[in-house]
């Protein structure tokens, strides 16, 4: 399946944790590829694992946490087995991250201008005057008004979105193949989430990175997305083209997300859609499909865990109510 | 910048004049006569009044307040009642002793106590890590005389590496400094390198040290450039509040091993009553303590650009 245009190549990914109580997976069975350009959506609850798949590719887990399945390609080059000294060289520089709190994700004592200026330090042998020049014009491409003045700055004094304006900068200042943003709208306004998704797409058309997005907000996925994974427990359920997804969710799961998207006819008569239950804990180790006791279709066989099917060659789903002999149709 | 300075001395004013009244209060209401401790049991009616009135305890309080107000506000202590020394010549000669006994451990304690929490830091959790815990917590939990009563018994008496005590100016001098500098090094190790691990660990967690991570900053640049300036703050603060202490002396150290700082000098005037030395000490140390005060509040806005004084 891997073509010329894969960037990320992910297959078979397994993240376990490591408690008192024992080893458990936070993500298990992972595939998915990422191509030059596209933007991949990965959309879930709290507690799905999708945090976690982006800190794996960025060999970033927690000191418990560890890659104990399955291959991360990165341009045909595994990335699991490299050390933390050589993946640094990767980080920042061919994979970059922007993160969801853009209040404490800047170091609060160093100047805009030292923050965006320590990627040119590390990855290229630059010398003050151009590490200076080349991070005024990534502030200034990212937008953000007075380059110049605010490169003096310290993070105290910008607002949220300019602060995620300064992540988004960091991670682009070289010129990275794929970009991870990890809920980077989540804690901004609406109105400026609007104008980063807006920036994002705009610097994504430029330098043609692949993006992994990583939401629980299926209207920020309907803006950017290419293709959607829909996580849950730890797994991927539903796989799609993002047109595809919309219109004809498969998974029960992927039809409670989008029932439960705030709308306009929403009253107090009229009340919006939640879905009972919670995330199941990692912890929480049962067999079969992990949402089968928030599913309104559950029946016997959600005992067994599904196979992931395709539908069609753009869409697929880990659900048995697809099987041909499924007591009744979920959509 | 200078305005909050210049407001924060005026605020030291009213500060400075309330040490010197409850001082003041406690000495003339609560001490011993003075003149009875300098004269003795047998003294003449006559020598105790000329006495009184040579060192003005005949006056009215609030004239000997007053005068108490004026010698802080020239720094001039008057003389010793046991000596007749003047006092500020004591003090002056007695913070430069201190401070050669306090000083040199503090500044290379910081420095070892710095360095050895950042190694432990570094290797969170590694046998290295648990094996220190457990160390500095049982050096933490054994008294400070035991420390000095057992090294000195066996480095100095037993084994004669060090003098036992004693004093001498100049250069050949620092031989009786130097099992003092070690114990108090010793000693500071347990707490300090306890207190700056917890710091450094505190920052290692930041969000902006993952965020460096992301950018391709390797661990010592994520120590060193990121979590170390963070760090400084609280660490400051920790420091900068104990050099008062400095100057003023190491009370047990110095009695033990015979050195003439202030500390020495303080417990000498507890012994013979004299006040004079005692007022100025304490009033020495309520403005030493709010000048340090201050000035650990101008660092703070110099490692942390959220801080600003005005």
């Amino acid at each position: 399946m891997t073509s010329a245009n894969t960037l990320l190549d992910v297959q078979d990914l397994r993240v376990s944790f490591r408690s008192d109580d024992g080893v458990f997976d936070a993500v298990s069975g992972l595939n998915f590829e990422l191509a030059v350009g596209k933007t991949l959506a990965l959309v879930g609850e709290s507690g799905c694992g999708k945090s976690v798949t982006s800190l794996a590719i960025m060999n970033l887990l927690p000191e418990n946490g560890l890659i104990s399945d399955g291959q991360i390609r990165f341009m045909g080059r595994n990335l699991v087995p490299l050390s933390f000294k050589e993946m640094a060289k990767i980080r920042g520089n061919d994979i970059a991250m922007i993160f969801q709190e853009p209040m404490t994700a800047l170091n609060p004592v160093y100047t805009i201008g030292q923050q965006v200026g320590e990627v040119f330090k590390i990855h290229h042998n630059l010398s003050r005057k151009e590490i200076n020049k080349h991070t005024q014009e990534i502030l200034e491409r990212v937008k953000i008004p007075e380059a110049e003045k605010r490169m003096r700055e310290y993070p105290f004094q910008l607002s949220g979105g300019m602060r995620q304006r300064v992540l988004i900068a960091m991670a682009l200042a070289c010129n990275p193949k794929i970009l991870i943003a990890d809920e980077p709208t989540t804690a901004l306004d609406v109105t400026i989430q609007a104008q980063i998704i807006a920036l994002i797409k705009e610097l994504q058309e430029d330098m043609q990175m692949g993006i992994l997005f990583i939401t629980h907000d299926l209207g920020v996925v309907a803006e950017i997305a290419d293709d959607v994974m829909v996580m849950y427990g730890g797994k991927v359920v539903e796989k799609a083209n993002a047109d595809s997804l919309f219109t004809s969710p498969e998974h029960p799961y992927t039809q409670a997300l989008l029932a439960s998207i705030p709308k306009p006819g929403d009253s107090k008569e009229n009340p919006l859609a939640t879905i009972p239950g919670m995330v199941p804990s990692i912890k929480e180790q049962f067999g079969g499909c992990r949402f089968r006791n928030r599913c309104p279709h559950a029946y016997v066989d959600c005992e067994k865990v599904p196979q992931f099917k395709a539908i069609d060659h753009e869409h697929s789903v880990a659900c048995h109510l697809r099987n041909s002999d499924a007591p009744a149709s979920a959509s | 910048m200078l305005s909050y300075i210049i407001r924060r001395l005026l605020y030291m004013i009213p500060i400075i004049i309330g040490v010197a009244f409850l001082t003041f209060l406690l000495f003339t209401y609560f001490g011993e006569d003075p003149v009875r401790v300098a004269l003795g049991q047998h003294a003449t009616a006559a020598a105790i009044e000329e006495l009184r009135n040579l060192w003005g305890l005949n006056k009215p309080l609030y004239l000997q307040f007053w005068d108490f107000l004026v010698q802080i506000m020239t720094f001039d202590f008057g003389t010793s009642f046991t000596t007749g020394e003047s006092l500020s010549e004591i003090f002056r000669e007695g913070a430069l002793v201190s401070l050669k006994l306090t000083g040199p451990p503090f500044l290379l304690g910081i420095v070892i106590n710095i360095a050895i929490s950042l190694v432990i830091s570094y290797w969170r959790d590694s046998y290295l890590d648990h094996v220190s815990r457990f160390i500095f917590i049982f050096s933490m939990s054994i008294s400070y005389l035991i420390y000095i009563i057992l090294l000195q018994y066996f480095l100095a008496y037993k084994l004669e590496w060090f003098p036992i005590q004693g004093y001498e100016e100049g250069f050949s001098g620092l031989v009786y400094f130097i099992l003092p500098w070690f114990i108090m090094i010793l000693v500071s190790m347990g707490p300090d390198i306890r207190i700056y691990r917890t710091i450094f660990l505190d920052q290692t967690k930041a969000d902006y040290c993952r965020t460096a991570k992301a950018k391709g900053a390797g661990n010592n640049r994520v120590l060193f450039v990121h979590v170390l300036k963070n760090a400084m703050i609280p660490i400051l603060t920790h420091t900068v509040v104990a050099i008062p202490f400095l100057i003023t002396g190491a009370f047990v150290m110095e009695r033990y091993f015979g050195i003439p700082g202030i500390g020495d000098v303080t417990i000498t005037a507890i012994n013979e009553g004299d006040f004079p030395i005692l007022k100025g000490v304490t009033i020495v140390m309520a403005i030493l303590y709010s000048v340090f005060n201050l000035i650990t509040d101008v660092l703070y806005a110099f490692f942390d650009p959220r801080v600003t004084l005005d």
